[in-house]
């Protein structure tokens, strides 16, 4: 925390103004913070059961020949990757634009 | 006590064509009952007062009499008593219909209390062809209704050829063959069970049309996601539609249709509605000579169209949707309450601690049945593969390697960095437009003339905010952390970003 009282009589005042206006904006800041660390939790976690479901499909699909696993599943899993990012990127404009509004 | 007599059509004792068949099996069951009483612990039978029913059967008479005691419905132990008599006596037709070049075959015999099934008794020679096949009423079975017997099951050992002729029609070899070739479509056979897409339970695709699908694999989030993105994306339809519609409206139809058709419109609904409006637009259209308006009204009017057919193109996915997930529930639901059943029947017979002979067998048919639901249940959610165990393994052990875990790992940390670098950009944006206030006071303040730490203070925190970047966001931070009574987690968690 900032010691104000290091500061003049005056500059304390100003000082307290700031402080009063970011107390007014720190809740958002603070919902904002949560959002994002949920839609990048969350999005990490889909993509490991996403690769979970990869692995389940491709080991039991009868199309995909033994020898042809590891290429169909690195296929797969970056596939995975670009949906799920391109799916968190329009989630994060989204958010930014409710704060725009 | 009371004896009642009750009167029993004679069911094995000759027919029409063959007026002597049989007699012999008779007279074997019952000089066979009459050694069997002698036989009987006859000091358990005192002191638990129980009388033995008897079977009279003469032979060249059409009726069997039973004496029927009252008292043996309460006395449980009876049943055991009347077993070991039913036993030997089947056992005896069984032994004396071999010698004579034939097979006695019982099944069907009611298994639990008030069953009303119909047992059978089929006699079929060595090949197994049916030469006799016979209905059992139940009153004239000499058991008291409720009464479980299973000693009828055991008196022929089941084989191989027993499941099978579970389905045999009895009216001859012609359906026999049919129904042969008929069970090689049963898609689950499991110890000697047969199950499958004929059962109308679990008829799947067959019972919910050909979309029928198995149960979605993907987890609550993507299908929550996926939900989402439907919704939105409809919303969005929707929305395009009203604005457009809206606009035309306000554009066109006010001035265009006039009062007098809109008022003629608002009486119509649904379809009759679209197609009157189409035709005052059509007529419009037709007398509309500016060339530019008549573009313009198609165009709008071509907007609106094609609006409306992408609406009604995606209800009817998000309808089919709903429509295939509500199958896919109705099927899992039947299942479910079958393997509920099995489950409660395999309860009771632990329950009554397999007191009857045959409860042990019945047990574990049950437990095969439920190995077998689950098993249908696991094919139509696809997790059953015509790959052999081994094959199974070894496609795991290949997607398990260390080189697949550590792209795994490249493509998840991948995915971090992109969502943190995202984050961070979100993160700034909005962060520049709430500290603008802020950033206006600091502003106001330093034309004013600071001094000391506070102008050294504003400095750094305007310069940043001016630079942008890294020093914006360590600026904003420490000042909102410094502030703040929960620390910004932002901060750390971006910082490792950089």
């Amino acid at each position: 925390m900032i010691n104000l009282e290091k500061f003049d009589p005056k500059e304390k005042e100003i000082l307290e103004e700031i402080i009063a206006v970011m107390k007014k904006v720190e809740p958002e800041l603070h919902d904002l913070d949560n959002k994002l660390e949920f839609l990048e939790e969350s999005s990490l976690s889909e993509f490991e059961m996403k690769a979970k479901e990869i692995k389940e499909t491709l080991i039991y699909d009868e199309t995909i020949p033994e020898e042809e696993l590891e290429t169909a599943y690195i296929k797969e899993l970056e596939n995975a990757k670009e949906e799920i990012f391109a799916n968190a990127k329009q989630r994060f404009l989204e958010i930014e634009k409710e704060y725009q509004e | 006590m009371s004896i009642e007599k009750i009167p029993i059509k004679k069911e094995h004792s000759g027919s029409k064509n063959d007026p002597l068949k049989n007699k012999e099996i008779l007279s074997v069951l019952k000089n066979r009952k009459k050694e069997s009483l002698k036989n009987l612990d006859s000091k358990y039978l005192v002191e638990n007062k129980i009388e033995i029913p008897s079977i009279e059967a003469e032979s060249g008479h059409d009726s069997i009499e039973v004496e029927k005691v009252e008292s043996a419905v309460e006395n449980v132990e009876k049943k055991k008593t009347l077993a070991k008599v039913f036993k030997m006596m089947t056992t005896a037709a069984t032994e004396v219909a071999k010698k004579a070049g034939k097979v006695v075959k019982m099944d069907g015999w009611p298994h639990k209390k008030n069953e009303k099934k119909k047992s059978s008794a089929k006699i079929v020679d060595m090949k197994g062809e049916v030469v006799k096949e016979e209905e059992m009423k139940e009153a004239e079975s000499t058991v008291p209704p409720g009464w479980y017997i299973p000693i009828l099951n055991e008196t022929v050992a089941p084989d191989e050829t027993e499941s099978e002729s579970k389905t045999e029609s009895p009216e001859g070899l012609d359906d026999f063959d049919k129904e042969e070739s008929f069970e090689d479509d049963y898609r689950f056979v499991y110890k000697g069970f047969k199950y499958g897409d004929e059962d109308e339970r679990f008829a799947g695709e067959r019972k919910y049309g050909k979309d029928f699908v198995a149960k979605s694999k993907k987890n609550a989030f993507s299908k929550w996601a996926e939900k989402k993105k439907d919704n939105k994306q409809r919303r969005k339809i929707i929305k395009e539609y009203k604005n457009n519609v809206k606009k035309l409206n306000d554009d066109y139809f006010k001035d265009l249709l006039g009062e007098k058709r809109i008022q003629e419109l608002r009486r119509l609904s649904g379809d009759n509605k679209k197609m009157r409006e189409w035709e005052m637009v059509s007529e419009i259209l037709s007398d509309e000579r500016d060339p530019i308006k008549r573009k313009k009204i198609e165009r709008k009017m071509e907007i609106r169209n094609r609006i409306d057919r992408e609406l009604s193109r995606k209800s009817e996915y998000i309808r089919e949707g709903v429509d295939l997930r509500r199958k896919r529930r109705m099927y899992s639901r039947e299942i479910e309450k079958e393997m509920r059943a099995t489950k409660s029947e395999m309860e009771d017979l632990k329950k009554s601690k397999f007191r009857l002979p045959g409860d042990k067998e019945d047990y574990k048919d049950l437990k095969t049945k439920l190995e077998m639901l689950k098993k249908i249940e696991r094919e139509k959610e696809n997790k059953v593969s015509k790959f052999s165990k081994e094959q199974l393994a070894r496609r795991k052990a290949r997607l398990e390697t260390p080189e697949m875990r550590a792209v795994f790992e490249r493509y998840r940390k991948e995915l971090k960095n992109d969502l943190l670098t995202a984050g961070k950009k979100t993160f700034t944006g909005v962060l520049t437009i709430l500290s603008k206030p802020v950033l206006g006071l600091i502003e106001g303040a330093r034309a004013g003339g600071f001094s000391g730490a506070l102008e050294g203070f504003s400095e750094g925190f305007v310069d940043g905010f001016i630079k942008g970047g890294g020093d914006l966001l360590k600026a904003t931070f420490s000042l909102f952390n410094a502030l703040a009574v929960i620390p910004i987690k932002a901060g750390v968690r971006y910082a490792i970003a950089y």
